[in-house]
């Protein structure tokens, strides 16, 4: 055989082969596509009837199908192996004899090239390498400090220990907006319906100022305030100031249940849709907002700074920032609560008068409405391993403390215009992260908490026990529900208890099926809503537990369900507001998108819901 | 008498690997009664310890050998067998590990970390081809390389690049061989294995991505002669240099260069320097030498200081830095019961500050790890563009020492001492 006829021989195995490879090649790469596309062990239908077999374990006729369908999704399985295997070696074999037909080919056709006549230019060669090396060097090193520069170290920002001083300082008090404004403030209790709020001068914030000195000592933790007002008595709260406003975590009483009319159910975080204004707030916290009046409330902190903000409903500006500082507190290991938890996870609590905050180290301040301190404590530093997360809760003259640690578990009241306590009531209780409701049995009210192992109830004037269940166990996080009489308690892992109050409490039924981790369950007109942290929403029969419907959203739930107006409303993580109508059967009415993680619970104002995102205060409004 | 000791060492070779199969597991899978086949799994099995120094006898033969027919036998036929032989050992049957390339992971984490005790083999695979090419240039390129051997078989049609891009890539291995000792000092990753585009060739599995990948690479190798050990290969770096001050090393022509020009272009790795004859200015070439030496402080400064500030997004490639990030920045996922990384750390009991503690160690190893890559680049850098400030008079076709891979191929070409000049001949037309 000739050169030439070797040549030609080589170039046509060439060709066939190649094609052959070509065609061997796209058919895996459709088998791939297919595999991604349907996965003979990821089949819905097969989750679909599994599901249906929990729920009917006798059904031999849907085991059967289900056996089948699993053998033939086992058999799509090992043949797609098999023809993935098989392609490869016919893959292999063709490229190979391709390779080895062009090789032939090419060296039966190699010629040695003519010699060129031209020189080689050494210092162009050089020049130009010179150059490609510095722009590769520049683009190399221009990009890596580009992305340097871009990159933010989520560690250091985070975890930075430091120490707390016994610097006695000036209680610093910043008026953000102008005398003008602050005296021009207005308040909006219902709509069409203006009241005043009292206003007052810098001068005399000045003159308050420098009445209020910090001068706390050791012996004063946990006791005595360390300032206190000149003020003169407040006039008792009632039930309808509370009911008219949005004072605590999850409303008034912390019930869930918001009084406001004319809620909005659509918006969009992302294009501004409804947006009335959205703020940033200079420092994290995981509290809810709360609002009085045209004022809206949420405190911020890390390691090192504490402070309570206020910010005008109507504009979103921010009208001062108090500074929590000066508290002395107990000597010990600095806390450092969890990234998830963070310093500043209880939500404050006003009565209008007065706005109070805590925070995880354990310090207490009561501010007015201007900003200015009335008096501060530290309640000592809880124990808590998580950080503390229980919210305050106020009713007349008492201030409502949760306080379960570690190291044991108490609830406390304290006088709101001075701090003091007024009584103290050791629990039982393991260390929780619910929030006191306060149960109006028609007459009388009763303080119920959560927490493992109990569901306790305590007389709010004289911290009397006056019930307790033990129906819980575990982290205990959702605070408790009330409705009609009935208390309702849950926790993942535990259970989901109707409390029928009384000595003894009795539980009117109990359920561990969709259990929440962190919302706390809410209930109104016969019917619960659950919130779980993997996303599902059930609606159960308030009167019996049995399960009326269950959605199920694509993100969890941390933040607790509020039914306003008429709706119920659940916000997930991802910043998505599920709403529904308070029904037997599920009528999802809205699933408006904020555009940023959330986990506070929404608060709510009259056409307005203020909704708090990991970085931004928003406002929504029609 | 040679062929005599290579017939010899062949067969001894064949015994010895006909053991192999009937060794090759300590300890044997069960027998199942049914037709059950186990599965092929991805990553190579362990070997027996005797069969572990067999591989080292066996590669230390093979660059023995491709030595001797570089530098004495002078043929090309001869490596491409050689070349074969170590593909279908090294690459297909053993998998393409253990390989030298990855060893310099294995020493470098033998070097910071005293727990790690490095094995002899892997020792061994990185220290013989450094040896050899300190004597005989990069014989290990040319014959015993399994990556440099799929190249070198697929090559078709070789182009010959602009010289801008073969320096700008170039400086790519430097890149590649810094952050591997990177990654493996800091223990976060084996990126020269995890990256190899043809180990998935090798072991006849791998993802979807690193089969296309390979793909590509021998694709570019039908046109651009060895793209991997040209561009990437970090082995390459510590080859390039102990070729440069080799004592022996491949030559073109046997004896003096007759400057007939037919071994232009017989280089698809374009690895030849032609003759210089233009007259240059020495004196500027001095002048521009000694202002790039003393730039080269600078460099290393610079490099160190960029590279250091750049240990935030280099560290995140540690799973213990990506997985505490994760959760500061989404606390959510705590509660994704899909997320293995997380929910295997909320079962181990360890508390989020400890994990932040450790991955705060980690970055601050990458920030000083990061001044000494960095400055390495910078060294490096400023050595390469130093060089090419060096006008270097020349007279002969030779190939460079450093990027050449003793493949051979120009040896064919040269007509100088062939007694038959037949095949050349018939190159020619």
């Amino acid at each position: 055989m000739s050169d030439r006829e070797k040549q030609i021989l080589a170039l046509r195995t060439a060709y066939i082969s190649g094609i052959f490879s070509l065609i061997i090649c796209l058919v895996m790469l459709l088998n791939y596509w297919q595999l991604k596309t349907v996965d003979p062990l990821e089949s819905e239908v097969l989750k679909t009837m599994v599901e249906r077999l929990q729920e009917d374990t006798s059904n031999d006729a849907l085991k059967t199908e289900i056996r089948n369908l699993d053998l033939m999704a086992r058999n799509a399985y090992f043949t797609n192996q098999w023809q993935i295997r098989t392609g490869a070696y016919l893959l292999i074999g063709g490229i190979i004899i391709t390779v080895i037909a062009l090789r032939i080919y090419y060296s039966l056709k190699i010629k040695i090239a003519e010699p060129e006549s031209s020189e080689t230019k050494l210092d162009i060669e050089l020049l130009v390498s010179r150059r490609w090396i510095l722009y590769t060097i520049s683009i190399i090193f221009g990009l890596a400090l580009i992305a340097a520069f871009l990159s933010i170290d989520h560690l250091s920002a985070t975890y930075a220990i430091t120490e707390t001083t016994n610097k006695k300082e000036e209680i610093p008090v910043r008026q953000i907006i102008p005398k003008d404004a602050v005296e021009k403030a207005v308040t909006e209790v219902e709509e069409g319906k203006t009241e005043e709020i009292p206003t007052v001068t810098v001068e005399a914030q000045a003159e308050a100022s420098e009445e209020i000195q910090g001068s706390a000592t050791e012996n004063d933790v946990g006791k005595e305030p360390v300032e206190t007002s000149k003020t003169a008595p407040t006039k008792e709260i009632t039930a309808a100031d509370l009911l008219n406003n949005y004072p605590s975590f999850r409303g008034p009483f912390g019930l869930g249940i918001a009084h406001q009319k004319n809620i909005p159910t659509s918006w969009d975080g992302a294009s501004g849709e409804n947006v009335k204004w959205k703020v940033k707030i200079p420092l994290p916290g995981f509290n809810s907002p709360v609002i009085w009046g045209n004022q809206v409330f949420v405190t911020g902190a890390d390691n090192a700074n504490q402070s309570i903000y206020c910010y005008d409903l109507s504009s979103g500006n921010l009208l001062w920032e108090h500074k929590v500082t000066g508290i002395q507190r107990p000597a010990g290991k600095p806390i450092k609560p969890t990234e998830d938890t963070g310093y500043a996870a209880p939500t404050v609590t006003t009565d209008g008068k007065y706005v109070y905050a805590i925070f995880a180290t354990g310090d207490l301040s009561c501010v007015d409405l201007q900003g200015n301190r009335i008096w501060a404590k530290n309640m000592g530093i809880p124990d808590n391993h998580y950080g503390h997360s229980s919210s305050l809760l106020l009713w007349k003259n008492l201030l409502f403390i949760q306080f379960d640690t570690n190291a044991g578990g108490k609830v406390l009241a304290l006088d709101t215009s001075s701090g003091n306590q007024v009584w103290e009531t050791t629990r039982t209780s393991k260390v929780s992260w619910a929030s006191p409701i306060l149960a109006n049995l028609g007459d009388h009210y009763e303080l119920v908490l959560s927490s493992s192992p109990e569901v306790a109830s305590y007389d709010p004037q004289t911290g009397k026990e006056l019930w307790k269940l033990n129906c819980l166990s575990g982290e205990v996080g959702p605070s408790p529900g009330f409705d009609n009489g009935v208390v309702y308690a849950a926790n993942e892992y535990a259970n989901l208890v109707a409390i029928k109050p009384g000595n003894p409490a009795t539980a009117i039924w109990e359920t561990n099926e969709y259990l929440p981790e962190v919302a706390s369950p809410v209930a109104m007109d016969g019917l619960l809503f659950i919130a779980t942290s993997y996303g599902v929403v059930a609606c159960y029969d308030a009167s019996n537990g049995e399960i009326l419907w269950e959605y199920e959203a694509e993100q969890g739930f941390y933040a607790s369900p509020v039914i306003a107006d008429g709706k119920a409303y659940l916000l997930d993580m991802d910043g998505i507001m599920h709403i529904f109508a308070i029904d037997k059967t599920m009528k999802l009415i809205g699933t408006p998108e904020l555009g940023e993680h959330t986990v506070g619970t929404p608060a709510f104002a009259p056409g307005r819901i203020l909704l708090r995102g990991y970085d931004h205060l928003f406002c929504i409004g029609n | 008498m040679n062929t005599r000791i290579i017939k010899i060492l062949a067969i001894f070779s064949g015994l010895l690997l006909s053991v192999i199969t009937f060794a090759q597991q300590r300890f044997p899978r069960p027998d199942f009664e049914t037709d059950y086949e186990a599965p092929t799994i991805l990553a190579p099995e362990p070997r027996q310890g005797i069969l572990e120094y067999l591989d080292v006898f066996i590669l230390f033969i093979v660059l023995s050998l491709t030595t001797w027919l570089i530098l004495k036998k002078r043929s090309r036929k001869g490596v491409l067998y050689v070349s074969i032989f170590t593909l279908i050992y090294f690459g297909f049957y053993r998998n393409g590990c253990i390989c030298s390339i990855g060893a310099i992971q294995n020493v470098t984490l033998s070097l910071v970390d005293p727990t790690y005790a490095i094995s002899l083999t892997a020792l061994a695979f990185f220290m013989l081809p450094l040896l050899f090419a300190l004597f005989a240039g990069r014989v290990f390129c040319g014959g015993a390389c399994p990556l440099g051997a799929i190249q070198d078989l697929i090559i078709i049609k070789p182009i010959e690049l602009p010289i801008g891009i073969r320096r700008a890539l170039g400086l790519l291995p430097y890149l590649y061989l810094g952050l591997a000792v990177l990654y493996a000092a800091t223990k976060t990753d084996f990126i020269i294995c995890r990256y190899d585009p043809f180990v998935g060739i090798f072991r006849m599995d791998a993802s979807f991505n690193m089969l296309v990948l390979g793909g590509s690479f021998l694709i570019i190798g039908m046109f651009v002669g060895r793209p991997y050990c040209r561009f990437l290969c970090p082995y390459g770096v510590l080859l390039s240099w102990m070729s440069g001050v080799s004592k022996k090393h491949l030559t073109i022509t046997p004896s003096a260069c007759i400057d007939c020009k037919l071994c232009e272009r017989s280089c698809p790795m374009d690895a030849i320097n032609k003759p210089v004859t233009d007259p240059v200015s020495k004196k500027r070439d001095v002048n521009r030498f000694v202002l790039s030496t003393m730039l080269i402080p600078l460099w290393i400064l610079v490099g160190g200081f960029i590279v250091s500030k750049s240990n935030i997004y280099l560290s995140r490639a540690n799973r213990t830095v990506n997985l505490a990030e994760l959760l500061i920045t989404h606390p959510e996922l705590k509660s994704d019961p899909d997320h293995i990384d997380i929910q295997t750390f909320l079962a181990s009991g360890k508390t989020m500050d400890t994990l932040v503690e450790e991955a705060s160690v980690i970055r601050n190893q990458f920030y000083f790890g990061g001044w000494i890559l960095g400055g390495f680049l910078g060294l490096a850098f400023g050595i390469i563009f130093t060089r090419k400030t060096i006008y270097r008079d020349r007279t002969d076709y030779e190939p460079d020492k450093g990027n050449c891979v003793s493949c051979g191929r120009c040896m064919d070409f040269c007509p100088v001492g062939k007694e038959d000049l037949t095949t050349l001949m018939n190159l020619k037309n």
